[in-house]
């Protein structure tokens, strides 16, 4: 009798252990969405972004010293003649305007992100309102703007395509970084106006929005070239 | 005592067997971590961002080289660059638009509508908006547009379009309507962007009746920009 008491009870254990185990196996299988392929691909994508990222380090030190070989022959001249250096100043006026010269000074951030639902963003698909940011700092005076390091030019275009926000042809997601130069308490007095464009947006449209005063913020270079092919100069 | 000696093997039995089901999932779990469509989306929009860097640091390089030939040439032959940048200045004077220049482009004409309030409707419905201009010479520039304006002022980068009351100021001055849109560029590409269905343009004529006009011309003619510029707050960073 003692021994068919003992039996049952192991049977019964094991039966809540067997049961216990399958509901661990299901849990585990729902947390990794039951999908191998999917780790996978992830683990692929890291090691790609990991050659990426020394991709990228090693075109910055050939970068640094193409630079410094220009520098050289630059400075050379410069030193010698007063010509080459008024030259020179004169085309990086010039060239704040095309965007090839990185420039710096004082200014604002404004960081604006929303609660992504599974990939789909509002801010993406309403875009204008980079638009109207952009357009409000300009108003303000600010001297020279970029979105994540894209640097606005007179010629940038902002559209939505293909799942991202492309600036200057070149696709960026959301959080977008507006930085702006120009006077940090007139920007950032202009874009916080009661009732203004990021109450507006806070209010509508649920967006997380930070603004911050910067002492030096540095825009970084305009990559492409710029190239008329319709537009001809006529000087009289 | 036969009893309780069998409970006590029973119980550890189940405890090691316990340990290493715990021990086994743990393995499981570190193999698997938690991968899921969003942290896929997250790393695949960090993997095209590096690979936008790269493409970049990679034009800015082809610019670079291009620069220190010009200069090598120009030492070889003459022994000066003073050509290279007079020539450099030229064309950086054209793109930064202080030249007027001419080209195929377009033209837009928008003026308020004419027609009349339909009942309780917001008379702002009918009149031409800052953000209505914004809006088309985004759609423009979209569409490749080389150079823009806005009645005669030149369209730069840090041109913005101010609401005034009645009236919309660019480049400090300030114009009442109808507003003048000139754009420089492929006409086909720049047709496209005003007459698509979507196109803003389209939108406030047919939605809500604002006179537009436009028309393809062979020869559009923007001015350059004429006001003083001085950057008060902006300097070209150290060694350019």
């Amino acid at each position: 009798m003692i021994d068919l008491k003992g039996k049952i009870a192991i049977i019964i254990l094991c039966a809540i252990l067997g049961f216990v185990i399958a509901m661990q196996i299901q849990a585990v299988r729902q947390a990794t969405g039951g999908n191998k392929f999917l780790n996978q691909r992830a683990q692929h994508m890291v090691s790609e972004l990991r050659s990426l990222r020394n991709e990228k380090e090693k075109l910055n030190q050939e970068l640094d010293d193409i630079e410094n070989r220009l520098r050289e022959y630059e400075i050379s001249e410069a030193d010698e003649s007063i010509i080459v250096r008024n030259l020179k100043k004169d085309l990086s006026k010039y060239h704040i305007f095309t965007g090839f010269v990185p420039v710096q000074g004082p200014g604002i951030t404004i960081t604006l992100d929303d609660k992504q639902s599974e990939g789909v963003s509002f801010l993406m698909y309403n875009y204008e309102i980079l638009l109207d940011l952009v357009n409000e700092l300009n108003a303000a005076g600010a001297e020279a703007i970029a979105i994540n390091d894209q640097r606005l030019l007179s010629t940038t275009g902002i559209h939505y395509f293909s799942n991202a926000v492309m600036i200057n042809s070149i696709p960026t997601t959301p959080p977008f970084v507006i930085t702006a130069i120009g006077n940090p308490q007139a920007l950032e007095a202009s874009v916080n106006m009661r009732f203004g464009i990021i109450w507006n947006i806070r209010q509508e449209n649920n967006l997380t929005v930070i603004t911050k005063e910067e002492e030096n913020i540095t825009l970084q270079i305009y990559s492409e070239t710029i190239q008329f092919k319709y537009a001809r100069p006529i000087e009289n | 005592m036969r009893k309780t000696a069998s409970a006590f093997i029973i119980i550890i039995t189940f405890v090691v067997l316990g340990y290493f089901i715990t021990f086994h999932f743990r393995n499981i779990s570190e193999e698997y971590s938690f991968v899921s469509i969003r942290n896929i989306t997250e790393l695949q929009n960090e993997i095209n961002r590096k690979k936008e860097e790269i493409r970049s640091i990679n034009g800015i390089i082809v610019k670079k080289r291009d620069q220190l030939k010009q200069y090598e040439v120009a030492i070889k032959e003459e022994g000066t660059i003073k050509e290279v940048l007079r020539s450099k200045i030229e064309i950086a004077r054209i793109h930064a638009g202080f030249v007027d220049i001419e080209g195929t482009g377009v033209i837009i004409v928008l003026r308020d509508s004419e027609r009349d309030l339909y009942k309780n409707e917001d008379p702002n419905n009918l009149i031409v908006h800052e953000s209505d201009i914004l809006v088309l010479l985004n759609e423009l520039k979209v569409a490749g547009a080389e150079a823009l304006s806005v009645n005669g002022q030149r369209v730069l980068f840090m041109t913005g379009v101010k609401c005034t009351g009645p009236t919309i100021t660019i480049n400090g001055f300030t114009y009442g309507q109808p507003f003048i849109i000139k754009a420089i560029g492929n006409t086909t590409a720049l047709n496209a962007a005003i007459m698509s269905p979507n196109a803003s343009v389209v939108i406030l004529k047919e939605v809500f009746g604002l006179d537009i006009k436009s028309r393809i011309s062979p020869r559009v003619r923007i001015a350059k920009f004429s006001e003083s510029t001085s950057f008060k707050h902006l300097t070209v960073k150290e060694g350019y």
